[in-house]
């Protein structure tokens, strides 16, 4: 299929016609058809069950992965020798990063730098878990903090948009200061808390990553310039062009090991409760306050659940049972609290009318906006192979192009 | 009368370097009822928490949420107070009939407030939001003459006021504050000596003890938008930093100190001569 066929298909196929007579769940997970570009086998399994699988291989989690995150950790250890951390952790107060935190201190021995990015929305609870947790390690944290004219007029720009993606900022301002500060104290690895074990495959559309479109949308609804880019100090600017400067020229890796690890929330739970002194801020993305109006906002208007994703990750991984899944999400999600909805708001310095004004608006999709998707899906091939050696996180190939 | 007061030699002082949400007042307070808790866990005799910690400083809710004194606000932490049996000084934004104050109060461990106090070297792009506080006082307490005061209040071109509660007697001077820096602020000595003369001024002067606990969090409202409060409160003696708080901007602590109160013995005119002996001029403030 040509890019621009594809393309094409990508924008007429966002799935979530609530009309639909032909609404169908996966037979293995609870997926379902409000999801964008699902679909099903002759069994009823859906594509995102296959493309775990197909990831369980890629990355698997027994004597295999053992034998791998082994090799990766030697080979940070190896490369950061000389300096006082041989690699950056970053970390939000919630459970996955504090956690992994813990593994590359006290298990595998690794001389982390803990990273935060602070833009404004911080649960104070994860706040003193970040606090507990590196005192804990005796790990040295940094934080880089936004400038918060800038991230509030992103956060307005979006909802001014009608764009999905409105949580986009806080992962792209996260992930310029992981290389940030990789670049400025000369760390060549970076370790992500991901695990698509617990926190599931999101669909492209949901997810979508792309500093040119935040970048375009901040250029047309935001009302303030943004702070242009400098490589220690990238603030919410992460082009392309920043990519491969950071992850070819200066040779700055992303790192997963979670997706070698066998990780059980429970477990880890116990451990950095009793020992880092964590405490769980009280629900999943809740290490971040804006979580609560995005999965309000995502229900009401975009007719999105992010915990579907989430807890068929847990239902394939057997940590959680199909039913009680599906159970779960028939109630919305604990976060979504009226209290903490108004203070994101409030802090925005909207009105409550003004964000009525936003919801009532017509929902938009990335497609809808200047990206550079079209761009990703000529450079393809490129992408295979630099994820395949390691020279952008492996997954980037599966998030963009396998991912619905 | 002060210098005939018995007063204890030895105590144990909280710096509550609280997380500030600006315009969340019931989120603070809250926070606030846990630190005096904590304090008072840690036998503190007093804790010190910050400046306008209920709606945070210079927040643009402050001209539409500010509370009278006494009012909600400051009832609860007197009854935080009488609860736990501990003194409580913390600053409050205050409405009157006509005016709005940046202002701090002193509670007593049965949850009486001692002492209120209005900001008089109020900012400038704080002046939008308070008005000018029109009074100095100084209160007994167990542990020796206390004075209040609040940030901007210890500034060095500000200092008379220190200069005046140290003429009333004090031997302990209490400023609530909310110390700022921009966003990009990373280092943990921000304030350099900003804070630190001044106090060491006053205090090797007077032989008396500052203490500023300030404020962590990000300034998410009013003119002050893009800083952010990053605590290292400080308490300072003659012979100099007696204790520092932490440097962090999104989580609040607690730091507890012994202090020994300092004797005065010099009052009236003799504090003149005093300052005389040691070389100090009214016509060299610095």
């Amino acid at each position: 299929m040509s890019n621009t066929m594809e393309y094409n298909e990508i924008v007429n196929d966002i799935g979530v016609d609530e009309q639909k007579t032909d609404y169908q769940i996966c037979s293995r997970c609870i997926m379902d058809s409000m999801v964008p570009r699902i679909t099903f086998d002759q069994n009823g399994v859906c594509n995102f069950c296959k493309l775990q699988d197909s990831m369980s291989e890629t990355f698997p989690n027994d004597e295999r992965g053992d034998k791998i995150l082994a090799a990766s950790i030697e080979k940070i250890k190896q490369q950061g020798k000389k300096g006082a951390h041989d690699c950056i952790i970053g970390i939000s107060g919630g459970r996955d990063s504090s956690y992994l935190l813990y593994l590359a201190k006290e298990v595998w021995g690794l001389r982390p730098l803990a990273v935060h990015f602070n833009d404004g929305f911080g649960n104070p609870v994860a706040g003193q878990n970040m606090l507990n947790v590196t005192n804990s390690l005796n790990v040295e944290l940094q934080t880089i903090t936004s400038d918060w004219r800038e991230s509030k007029d992103i956060r307005i720009a979006f909802l001014k948009s009608s764009a999905l993606n409105f949580g986009m900022s806080t992962d792209i301002g996260f992930t310029s200061a992981l290389y940030g500060v990789a670049h400025k104290e000369n760390i060549k690895h970076i370790l992500t808390g991901n695990s698509f074990r617990t926190e599931g495959i999101v669909p492209l559309y949901w997810s979508y990553f792309d500093g040119y479109y935040l970048k375009k949308i901040h250029e047309k609804f935001g009302s303030t310039e943004l702070r242009s880019w400098k490589p220690d100090d990238p603030g919410f600017n992460l082009d392309l062009h920043h990519l491969v400067y950071y992850s070819i020229f200066k040779g700055i890796r992303i790192f997963t090991p979670l997706y070698y690890h066998t990780y059980v929330r429970s477990t880890a739970d116990e451990i950095i409760s009793n020992q880092l002194g964590w405490t769980d801020p009280g629900a999943h993305y809740y290490d971040d306050l804006y979580q609560s109006l995005l999965f309000y906002l995502e229900r009401v208007k975009y007719k999105m659940d992010r915990r579907k994703p989430n807890y068929s990750a847990l239902v394939r991984s057997a940590q959680m049972s199909r039913d009680e899944a599906l159970e779960r999400i028939k109630k919305p999600y604990q976060i979504e609290d009226p209290k903490v909805i108004n203070l994101c708001i409030k802090r925005l310095g909207l009105s409550k009318e003004e964000f009525s004004k936003y919801i009532d608006q017509p929902p938009k999709y990335f497609t809808e906006f200047p990206n550079r998707y079209k761009l990703l899906l000529m450079a393809k091939p490129a992408i295979k192979m630099l994820s395949l050696f390691n020279i952008i996180p492996k997954v980037s190939y599966d998030k963009y192009f396998n991912c619905g | 009368m002060g210098m005939k007061t018995m007063f204890m030699p030895q105590v144990k002082v909280g710096m509550g370097q609280l997380l500030v949400e600006g315009g969340e007042p019931e989120r603070n307070l809250s926070r606030a009822e846990e630190m005096i808790q904590e304090a008072a866990q840690q036998h503190c005799h007093f804790v010190l928490l910050p400046e306008c910690l209920d709606l945070g400083w210079t927040h643009p809710s402050a001209k539409t949420d500010a509370q009278p004194i006494p009012g909600p606000y400051s009832d609860q932490l007197c009854e935080s107070a009488r609860k736990h049996h501990i003194y409580v000084c913390a600053g409050l934004t205050e409405r009157t009939k006509d005016q709005i104050y940046n202002s701090a109060i002193l509670i007593n461990d049965l949850g009486e407030i001692v002492l209120t106090y209005r900001k008089i070297n109020v900012l400038d792009v704080g002046l939008e939001f308070y008005a000018i506080g029109q009074s100095l006082s100084v209160v007994e307490t167990p542990f020796g003459i206390v004075g209040v005061n609040i940030c901007a209040d210890n500034y060095l071109d500000s200092i008379e006021n220190g200069h005046m509660l140290a003429r009333m007697g004090a031997q302990i001077i209490l400023s609530p504050s909310s110390w700022t820096v921009d966003f990009s602020v990373n280092e943990e000595n921000p304030y350099k000596d900003k804070w630190y003369k001044p106090f060491h001024t006053l205090a090797s002067l007077y032989n008396l003890i500052i203490i500023s606990a300030t404020s962590v969090g990000y300034i998410v409202g009013g003119p002050y938008e893009g800083k952010k409060m990053v605590g290292c409160s400080l308490a300072v003696g003659k012979e100099g930093l007696m204790a520092q708080g932490i440097y962090n901007e999104f989580a609040g602590a607690l730091v507890s100190t012994d202090i020994s109160i300092p004797v005065r013995r010099e009052r009236g005119t003799e504090i003149g001569q005093m300052l005389s002996k040691k070389g100090y001029s009214v016509y060299t403030l610095d």
